[in-house]
């Protein structure tokens, strides 16, 4: 028995080392993440988290393609050719197929982490402490997403100042500038939507906050830069019909970014290569690791071409084509006429207008069905297929705001000759034989109304595929005409705006749906 | 460690031999009097024993203390003989009735008379599942336990199998079941890049003795926070003291594809494509401009020029190509096993090996398996036992293109949808439609050519894997033992995927590679202090304490490159362009103190206890430990006296109660923690980004189950059976709770809702024909049925929905199928119809038209029937299983019931097409837009979902045993033949490949008709 107790009392000692240290025997931790608490607390933990801002921006729900496809879609611009299915719903309008969801979460996740690192700049405790520039540079590239985001946001889900259907408004978007890092802290955000009105002046005040603090041409187009806040500044202010602080930053804008301008001899050049030298900010992709691929980029999703000019080699879907409608704006004619039925098969032009920007538009290759006249602007110009920069603003653009905000209907700086000058700017790069031309003279002699319709053409032919048209139609409150291909869908159609998640409605009552959802 | 190892020795230094012995012998025979080989003598309370022989004879030294000898055989009863001074012993054995010797395995080494047993476990053997064409153990079980729903992903060898007990208690977290496997605690988690490959897939199912099934939470909680979902523990085949038995086990068969999809010819493509284009542009299917049209679209010469006449003789001379009939083959299965097992009252051991090469349908998802096992158990000492187990394998699969979803390159998903006029092979036998070629591809959306794809491609799926525990046993008292046991579960992963140059999926990037690598070291050890002692011969008592710690680490490496110089290059070293790389860790420690306590008192009552106090890594920083739990209760009736009289009718009876909570941990290694990780690139820099939301106070999900049993022989066991009802109830759950997306999360890991899972089991075991004698007709019966109903009983905050999941609403179960009712075809226009929220139809439909049809996920109904006739020396097994009331929606079949002919169509969808006004149909008319103006698409609502019920022909095998008379001339102790076919009749209306599959079936390799032909032999 005394053996008996000795064994056992071995044993319960053995037993009670493995027990004790229980609690440490559970220490664990990631290798590829680290603490939240300290991941903000240095200074290339701020570079870190400002280069996670702008890779939001490569989703393909923003600029990685819903950005650029769905305002051509969704207008009169594109034609949805079936031949991966991708992009059918959204050019027949059909009920909620639009802008998805996951462009509101993603826009908000940023907004959240850039609130998050403006929050954490001045409590940066490194040696040595960060110098004014640097907190400059940090600050004015946080504020420029950040007015950036929230312009997405409220171009997307509500309607613009000026084109209200005001039985429908449910208001602009929800204003996020308080960072969140907590559950209850997210759980407990209910917040209503801004007016309209209120959420542009927040992006007013954002973007006119980044411009004192960047420098001109600073970090580069790739990043936030002066030039590019204040076109932007430019744009939201003409998205709000405020035409004198849209000319004013147009102003300021061209005067610093210089001539950029491309010409008649080198506007297809620049389209092929890697950026565009009228860019003022656009979003790169920039390694194969990047290449949103083969079913969603944006080359796949305009083109079925791998080169330009060889239609043999078959390359993406080119789900989304120029209509009818855009090729005669472009000077394009297809062989046998401007019908539905030569559209149809595979398409052969015939003749072309002396505008320059149409030789970015050419037959594909007829690999997934009849040949379409595609655009060839992403071609995989950085450096391998499906892989392209996506310009955001490109100076062009800021003659086209300075032009329409000069000869707008009720502008504050109406200032027609003003307007003309722009518009010839651009014009005589565009057209070879515009100076002295019948065209040259009716722009001369345009009335008001057919000034501003002839900025209105030459935006829709500028900009093409490059996710402006809807945004244009939107804002003039015009329906969206889209024969012959679909039916038109009226301005005061539900369809106008999409739905907000109905997962953010259930949470918070205070969140208001879009009208009709 | 150490320390216990050097307390081991120091225990070793007290054990005490007997020397002083005697020599015993004698013979044993069964009740008419014929000798008995092969039975275990040996003197009780020793380790002192030996087997008969050939005619029934033993001879034994007998220790001077030994009193008793005990006789043991399978299927015999065993006896005890005192002895005093006699040297000649004769024993007589009766043949045993079944049900009072089955046992079940209770965790941690326990094996229990199921007599004994109060919990809801339920038993599968080893001749249930033996010899089955089968890689993996999970898929074995099917319709083999009540209660236990086992649904395959798709029928890739090696690939996933879905294993739910008793329902699914978590929204979020896992529903898997706990496998332990020969003590050791499986890890269980798919962690190949490139196919499906099953963990379980490592051991060879033939290895297995026994499958024991643990259901409900009294019995499972014995395994703590792993437990929640069940436990299945495997216990493999050991070795016996006896002479070496050799075992030559080999089969070979074919797998051949379940069915071929009827999809229509070239000239009703044709058809169907010009309806198409006419509907869409208001204008004639037969006018000149849509022939044309379409005609060029397949790429007829000069078609944009043809009169009416010239289109319709193009159109009759289209040729029709079968792409499935080439994508589609016959597969060889092959499976050799070899196995060695005997020893002496020292030692035993089983050795056993395995080769299984099974091919299936497609070529790039072969499987081949080559695996090892070695069993050791050693008495050192009358007091200490050694034991070991070490199982060695090694799986290679071929990798398809996809394992799912709608990939043009994927055979499985394309070869139904391309378009049946284009040809698959160049007049000269080279690929017809591949990059580089005239043309380079397909007409239409599929426009790889499959067969080649399927051909250039390569790359393999490789797991190794090493299986092993050791165990220290020693006998403290007769009473009182203690044991020690460390197991690991090692698994490396290897994989690699060549997309080849050749395909149109890397004929551009010229060629794409992609590589991983993955390690995982799931380390399991736990130390018993064992108890078992008889008081006052009617009080009955065994119990058992013990520590218990679980370490898993798992890390990965993957690299991706392309731009190769030839197709002949594919190793990433010759990639001009390393397009990504990544590194990963992850894992998880858990440790825990449990013990089990078990009184029975004269047989007829019993009452057993579980507890359990476990900690994790995975919860939140304040709450790591949780505790788990349970009691069970039973009553064997027909030991009571007032049975005696009609012990002739009811057999026996068996009443059992349980009730008990288990505690769940089954989320995420570091759902708990507030992290930032990588948050993309950008310019050349790479960013961190919030990637999880602490969630300090996260705790466990709580599962208690009660549980009540009634166990049944009725007319000497003709026919047994068992029914259970249960209630299972799982509170905190461990859900990813939705945050509003405007925060800037998507959710955090929190314990909120309930759900409920209850339902009914039935097992039923009918014995027509017994036979008197050896070789007469034998008939058995058994059918296996199991309800459960699953309901969400609650979420947070009121909800009555899951933000974002309109599939999870309280008072229906996980999936519930929640959309609008289609109305069928407005026989006017051809346009689908639906039905709104008032009822009425319209063609454009809301959400708030959508309404509650049915489950999706889980079938609540299901089981099996399996039926065993013997006769001579044949034997026929046939087993079934079977589902009920679960609705799915093929996503293949949704593909070629499309209504815009872009890809392929069924000839169901072109036959029943509406194409005249005043047609009754269900198939709307063809629209090239797919959706007609201002209505819903064509699937939208629950057009394409479709009630998911079958009954399926598992397994039917022949077998023939030759006769002990023969084999000694043929000097083998035993030869066995078979024929064997699975799942070579389905009663099903099921549209696509195979009615069974985990959420949809979009492009899966589905499962196949195998025929095989195998021998058996003893030496």
């Amino acid at each position: 028995m005394k053996n008996f107790l000795y064994k056992t009392s071995l044993l319960i000692v053995c037993l009670g080392m493995f027990a004790t240290s229980c609690k440490k025997q559970l220490d664990i931790s990631p290798r590829q993440s680290i603490d939240a608490n300290i991941a903000l607390k240095t200074r290339a933990g701020i570079n870190a988290s400002i280069t996670a801002v702008y890779a939001i921006l490569k989703n393909a729900r923003i600029y990685g393609r819903d950005m650029i496809t769905h305002p051509e879609a969704l207008a009169d611009n594109g034609f949805a050719t079936n031949k991966s299915g991708r992009l059918l719903p959204e050019a027949q309008n059909n009920f909620g197929a639009h802008f998805t969801t996951t462009i509101w979460s993603q826009c908000y996740r940023a907004i959240n982490q850039i609130n998050l690192t403006l929050a954490a700049i001045p409590t940066l405790a490194e040696t040595p402490a960060p110098t004014a520039a640097e907190i400059a540079a940090w600050e004015g590239q946080l504020l420029f997403l950040r007015g950036l985001f929230h312009f997405i946001l409220v171009e997307v889900y509500s309607y613009m100042p000026g084109a209200v259907v005001t039985a429908q408004d449910r208001g602009g978007v929800i204003i996020s500038l308080e960072p969140i890092a907590t559950g209850d802290g997210a759980q407990n955000f209910k917040p209503a939507r801004a007016p309209i009105a209120d959420v542009y002046n927040r992006i007013v005040l954002d973007l006119t906050a980044a411009n004192s603090r960047l420098s001109n041409p600073g970090l580069g187009v790739n990043l936030a830069n002066k030039a590019a806040t204040q076109g932007l500044l430019a744009r939201v202010n003409l998205y709000r019909a405020d035409h004198a602080e849209a000319k004013r930053w147009a102003d300021s804008c061209i005067t610093i970014a210089g001539s950029r301008l491309t010409t008649t001899a080198n506007h297809v050049s620049n389209w092929r290569s890697d950026t565009h030298a009228e860019t003022l900010f656009q979003v790169r992709f920039g390694s194969s690791a990047e290449n949103i691929g083969v079913n969603e980029s944006l080359q796949t999703s305009f083109t079925t071409l791998v080169t330009a000019g060889n239609p043999a080699s078959l390359g993406g879907f080119g789900d989304l084509v120029p209509t009818l409608t855009l090729l005669t704006d472009l000077g394009i004619t297809l062989q046998g006429g401007m019908t539905t039925a030569n559209f149809a098969v595979n398409a052969v032009i015939a003749s072309r207008s002396t505008d320059v920007r149409n030789l970015l538009f050419e037959p594909g290759s007829n690999g997934r069905g009849p040949a379409k006249v595609e655009t060839t602007k992403f071609l995989g110009k950085a450096g391998f297929i499906n892989l392209d920069n996506v310009p955001v603003i490109r100076i062009a653009e800021v003659y086209l705001i300075r032009a329409e905000a000069q000869a707008a209907s009720g502008s504050t700086v109406l200032n027609l000759v003003g307007a003309l000058a722009d518009l010839k700017t651009l014009k005589s790069r565009r057209y070879t034989d515009y100076t002295g031309s019948a065209q040259e003279l009716a722009d001369n002699t345009a009335t008001q109304a057919q000034l501003f319709e002839e900025i209105i053409r030459q935006r829709r032919i500028e900009l093409a595929f490059e996710g402006h048209r809807f945004f244009d139609l939107k804002r003039l409150g015009r329906d969206l005409v889209k024969a012959p291909h679909y039916n038109t869908v009226a301005f005061t159609d539900r369809r106008i705006l999409p739905a907000l998640p109905t997962a953010d409605i259930d949470f918070n009552p205070n969140l208001k749906q879009n009208f009709g959802y | 460690m150490k320390k216990v190892y050097s307390l081991m020795l120091a225990l070793l230094l007290f054990s005490v031999y007997a020397i002083a012995q005697r020599s015993v012998s004698g013979k044993v025979t069964d009740e008419k009097g014929s000798p008995l080989s092969n039975v275990s003598v040996q003197v009780k309370g020793t380790t002192v024993g030996t087997t008969t022989s050939n005619t029934g004879n033993y001879t034994l030294n007998v220790p001077a203390n030994g009193r008793t000898i005990v006789f043991s055989s399978i299927d015999m009863e065993t006896i005890e003989i005192t002895i005093g001074s006699q040297t000649t012993v004769n024993a007589s054995l009766k043949t045993a009735e079944k049900a009072l010797q089955e046992v079940v395995v209770t965790g941690y080494g326990t094996v229990r008379k199921k007599r004994d047993e109060a919990g809801a476990i339920s038993s599968v053997s080893a001749k249930q599942i033996e010899n089955r064409p089968i890689v993996s153990l999970d898929k074995a079980i099917q319709g083999a336990a009540a209660g236990v729903f086992v649904q395959s992903n798709n029928g890739i060898p090696g690939g996933n199998i879905n294993v739910r007990i008793r329902g699914a208690g978590s929204i979020n977290a896992s529903n898997d079941p706990l496998y332990v496997i020969d003590g050791i605690q499986m890890n269980t988690r798919n962690d190949a890049a490139f196919t499906q490959s099953n963990p379980l897939a490592f051991l060879n199912p033939d290895d297995i003795q026994s499958i024991d099934i643990l259901k409900d939470a009294a019995s499972a909680s014995i395994y703590g926070v792993g437990a929640a979902n069940g436990v299945i523990i495997v216990t493999t085949k050991k070795g016996r003291a006896g002479k070496t038995k050799l075992n030559l086990n080999t089969y070979y068969g074919t797998a051949k594809p379940l069915k071929f999809l009827d999809v229509v010819n070239s000239q009703e493509y044709y058809q169907l494509r010009s309806e198409a284009y006419g509907n869409a542009n208001n204008l004639a299917a037969n006018s000149l401009v849509i022939k044309r049209t379409v005609l060029a679209e397949m790429r007829v010469p000069n078609a944009g020029t043809f009169t009416d006449a010239q289109a319709d003789s193009a159109a009759t001379a289209l040729q029709t190509y079968d792409w499935q009939k080439e994508a589609f083959r016959n597969g060889n299965i092959k499976n050799y096993e070899l196995g060695a097992s005997g020893g002496n009252e020292k030692s035993t051991f089983r050795i056993s090996a395995n080769y299984m090469d099974q091919q299936t349908v497609v070529t790039k998802a072969d499987f081949k398996r080559y695996g090892a096992r070695v069993d050791l158990t050693n008495k050192a000492t009358d007091r200490f036992t050694i034991g070991t187990n070490v199982n060695f394998s090694s799986f290679q699969q071929n990798v398809p293109f996809a394992t799912d979803g709608s990939f043009l390159g994927s055979p499985a998903f394309s070869a139904s949808g391309i378009l049946p006029f284009n040809p698959i092979y160049n007049a000269d036998g080279s690929y017809y439609g591949i990059p580089g070629g005239i043309p380079a591809n397909l007409v239409g959306v599929l426009n790889q050519n499959i067969v080649a794809v399927n051909d250039y491609n390569s790359g393999f799926q490789r797991t190794n894997q090493l299986v092993g525990g050791i165990s220290l046993d020693y006998k403290l008292r007769s009473w009182l033992s203690w044991k020690i046991f460390g197991g690991l579960d090692y698994r490396n992963v290897q994989g690699r995927l060549v997309r080849d140059a050749r395909t149109p999926d890397a004929f551009v990037r010229r060629g794409l590679t992609q590589v991983q690598s993955n390690n995982n070291t799931n380390i399991n050890t736990y130390t018993t202090l064992n108890f078992a002692k008889t008081f006052a011969e009617k009080h009955a008592v065994d119990a058992f304490v013990g520590y218990e710690y679980r370490r898993e680490n798992n890390d990965g490496f993957s690299a991706t490159g392309d731009g190769f110089p030839t197709f002949q290059f594919t190793y990433l070293n010759n990639a001009a362009n390393p397009v990504s790389i990544g590194e990963f860790f992850t894992g998880f420690r858990r440790n825990a103190i449990f013990g089990n306590l078990n009184y029975s008192f004269n047989g007829k009552y019993q009452i057993g206890f579980n507890g359990r106090y476990d900690g994790s890594s995975r919860l939140g920083i304040n709450n790591k430990f949780v505790g788990s739990g349970g009691v069970k209760a039973a009553w064997n009736i027909d030991r009571e006296t007032f049975m005696e009289g009609i012990s002739g009718t009811v057999s026996s009876l068996k009443l059992r109660a349980s009730y008990g909570s288990v505690g769940s941990d089954q989320i995420g290694n570091f759902d708990a923690l507030g992290l930032f990780g990588g948050g993309g690139i950008y310019n050349g820099n790479s960013g961190i980004a919030y990637t999880n939301l602490a969630s300090p106070n996260l705790k466990w999900e709580t599962t208690v189950i009660s549980n009540i049993g009634l166990d049944f022989g009725l007319f000497k066991s003709r026919i047994t059976g068992a029914v259970e009802v249960y209630r299972k109830t799982s509170d905190n759950l461990l859900l990813n709770k939705p945050l509003p997306s405007y925060s800037g999360f998507g959710g955090i890991s929190e314990n909120v809702g309930k759900m409920e899972n209850k339902g009914v089991e039935l097992t039923l075991g009918f014995v027509p024909f017994r036979a008197k004698k050896k070789g007469d007709f034998e008939m058995d019966v058994n059918f296996i049925f199991a309800y459960n109903k699953q309901t969400v009983k609650e979420l947070f905050g009121g909800l009555q929905v899951l933000p974002g999941n309109v599939g999870i609403r309280v008072g229906q179960p996980v999936g519930v199928l929640f959309t609008q009712k289609f109305g069928g075809v407005n026989a006017a226009t051809g346009r689908p119809l639906f039905y709104d929220s008032l009822g009425n139809i319209t063609y454009q439909v809301q959400d708030r038209d959508r309404v509650i049809l049915g489950p999706t996920v889980l079938a609540p109904y299901n089981g099996g029937l399996n039926t065993s006739v013997r006769l001579k020396g044949f034997t026929l097994d046939v087993a079934f299983n079977y589902e009920y009331g679960r609705y799915a929606s093929d996503g293949q079949i949704n593909f070629l019931r499309e209504n815009t002919g872009r890809i392929n169509l069924l000839q169901e969808a072109y036959d029943t097409r509406w194409t005249t006004p005043g047609q009754v149909t269900h198939y709307p008319r063809f629209n090239f837009n797919a959706t007609e103006s201002k209505g819903s698409g064509p699937g939208g609502g629950n057009r394409t979902w479709f009630k998911a019920d079958y009954i399926r022909l598992r397994n039917v095998t022949l077998s023939y045993e030759v006769p002990s008379t023969w084999m000694s001339k043929l000097k083998l102790s035993s030869a066995r033949f078979y024929v064997q076919g699975s799942n070579l009749w389905t009663y099903s209306d099921w549209f696509s490949y195979d009615i069974e599959f985990v959420g949809t079936s979009t492009g899966i390799i589905p499962q196949t008709k195998n025929y095989t032909f195998g021998l058996q032999l003893g030496f």
